[in-house]
């Protein structure tokens, strides 16, 4: 990683936006929910958008406003990575977690952005805060914003103040994310966060692994029948950029549009085999899912995998090379006859 | 005509390489070997040409098993072909077995040219062990399709 400069949020977006280093800033703001962050986008005066109009007073209070409106905490769950390929050929700032900055070096790597236009302002991460599942912890909608004191975060719930181990609270992605510090940055806000030791492989998947082939198959059709194949796990998804998916296809036609579980598995293995190699773990599919369909497993699993077979991680090196677009001449052969 | 008044027998689909496999499969023809009749063959230039969502979709269409062959590895007419089919069925064997898939539903295995016998030994093998394994429910589509229970 290159030596990165600790710095504050809003100055340094400030700077960039009006010297014009950076033509659009991809940050995060409050969104209108409690325990919510949307993405925000900061068109500087040289973007495009703006030129060739004069800045005006206007539009300087405008882009005071909006810098004003950034955000960096516990709520930014977004992976904003997604937004890098609208801008292509644009100089772009971009706030990423640890887990987004694994996507970056995973985009750097298939050459789908140029480093020269990117700066990358890295955000330690703690984890974030899994709304869906506070609110079910609670029993109630959550009213206002939260505070983190130590291991707890204090929701306001129906008129009272209530306390929640932080490890309930945050993703599970977030328990056992690997790299709350991200891989590559120019500038870093916020101090560096500890990072736990974790084990290489869940409980959850070494009972998978070791149960039987039927007890597989009813969870993945348990998990497939909720699928309504919405693709918003795509759409989140920095490594799917396909301008035209397999799943819109219709020469052939990959993915059937019926409720049968079997078109929802049509779309996730293909997409999983898709992702074989290059998925970073950043659980953005699983905080989209709006049936909360554990992808996670599936592709934990292929990551453990390739990191077994390869000794790969995705995301983690700009130089390397994925695996899945090289071979060996000794690779394992044992279950070919 | 349904399961109930015909005997169910397995539906294999073979994707052969044209160079060594389909060569091989030839060669056990010719040679009168014989093997059980339930493989219907798509010929490939290369095992390598073989998208996995070939495999995924047979087996949502009914296929009770799948096999995919190829030339041995070195020995690819178009050099690497079947070092990269290799990861890539590795990495799907790995997605298939965790999703609950039967083991022996999709098999994959090197049969040159000459190997007129490994081909016929190969086929029966995999008949028979999908003969054993049943008709292929799990990941067969239900919907529309007229032989479905």
């Amino acid at each position: 990683m290159t030596a990165s400069k600790q710095v504050d949020l809003k100055t340094l977006a400030r700077e960039l936006l009006t010297t014009g280093k950076v033509e659009v800033f991809i940050g995060y703001q409050a969104a209108t929910q409690p325990l919510t962050a949307a993405p925000l986008i900061i068109h500087g005066a040289s973007s495009a958008i703006n030129a060739p109009k004069p800045v005006t007073p206007d539009a300087e209070r405008d882009l005071a406003r909006k810098v004003d409106a950034l955000i960096f905490d516990d709520r930014c769950e977004m992976n904003l990575v997604n937004y890098l390929h609208k801008f292509k050929d644009r100089k772009i700032a971009i706030v990423v977690k640890g887990c987004d900055s694994r996507s970056v070096v995973g985009l750097l790597q298939e050459k789908q952005v140029d480093r020269k236009n990117l700066i990358i302002i890295g955000a330690p991460c703690r984890g974030v805060v899994d709304r869906r599942h506070v609110t079910k912890l609670m029993g109630c909608d959550v009213s206002r914003e939260m505070d983190r004191e130590g291991e707890h975060f204090r929701f306001q719930c129906a008129g009272s103040w209530k306390r929640v181990k932080v490890v309930d609270a945050i993703y599970t992605a977030c328990l056992e994310c690997q790299v709350h510090n991200p891989v590559i940055a120019d500038y870093v806000i916020g101090a560096p966060v500890p990072q736990p030791d974790l084990p290489e492989i869940t409980p959850e998947m070494e009972a998978m692994r070791k149960a039987s082939p039927d007890h597989r198959w009813e969870r993945f059709h348990k998990e497939m029948s909720k699928c309504i194949l919405c693709y918003a796990c795509r759409n989140l998804c920095p490594a799917c950029y396909c301008k035209t998916c397999f799943a819109d296809a219709s020469k052939p036609k990959w993915v059937g549009r019926t409720d049968d579980p079997s078109d929802a598995m049509m779309f996730h293995l293909q997409r999983l085999m898709h992702l074989g190699g290059r998925c970073t773990g950043c659980g953005a599919c699983v905080r989209g899912c709006p049936m909360q369909v554990d992808l996670r497993l599936y592709n934990d699993h292929l990551r453990s995998h390739v990191k077994q077979e390869y000794g790969f991680m995705a995301g983690m090196d700009e130089a390397a090379q994925p695996p899945l677009a090289m071979y060996g001449t000794d690779d394992c052969n044992e279950f070919i006859r | 005509m349904n399961e109930q008044h015909s005997e169910w027998q397995p539906k294999i689909l073979a994707f052969l390489c044209n160079w060594c496999s389909y060569a091989g499969a030839d060669l056990a023809g010719v040679s009168r070997l014989q093997y059980p009749p339930n493989v219907r063959i798509v010929r490939v230039p290369c095992s390598g040409r073989v998208n996995p969502a070939y495999i995924l979709k047979a087996l949502q269409e009914g296929v009770d098993g799948v096999l995919v062959s190829g030339c041995h590895p070195g020995d690819c007419h178009y050099l690497t072909g079947n070092y990269h089919a290799r990861r890539k069925f590795r990495l799907l064997k790995e997605l298939l077995d965790f999703v609950g898939v039967e083991n022996g539903r999709v098999q994959f295995s090197w049969v040159s040219a000459a190997e007129g016998a490994k081909f016929a030994q190969v086929m029966t093998e995999v008949t028979e062990k999908v003969r054993a394994l049943g008709p292929n429910r799990r990941l067969a589509k239900q919907i529309g399709n007229p032989i479905s229970k």
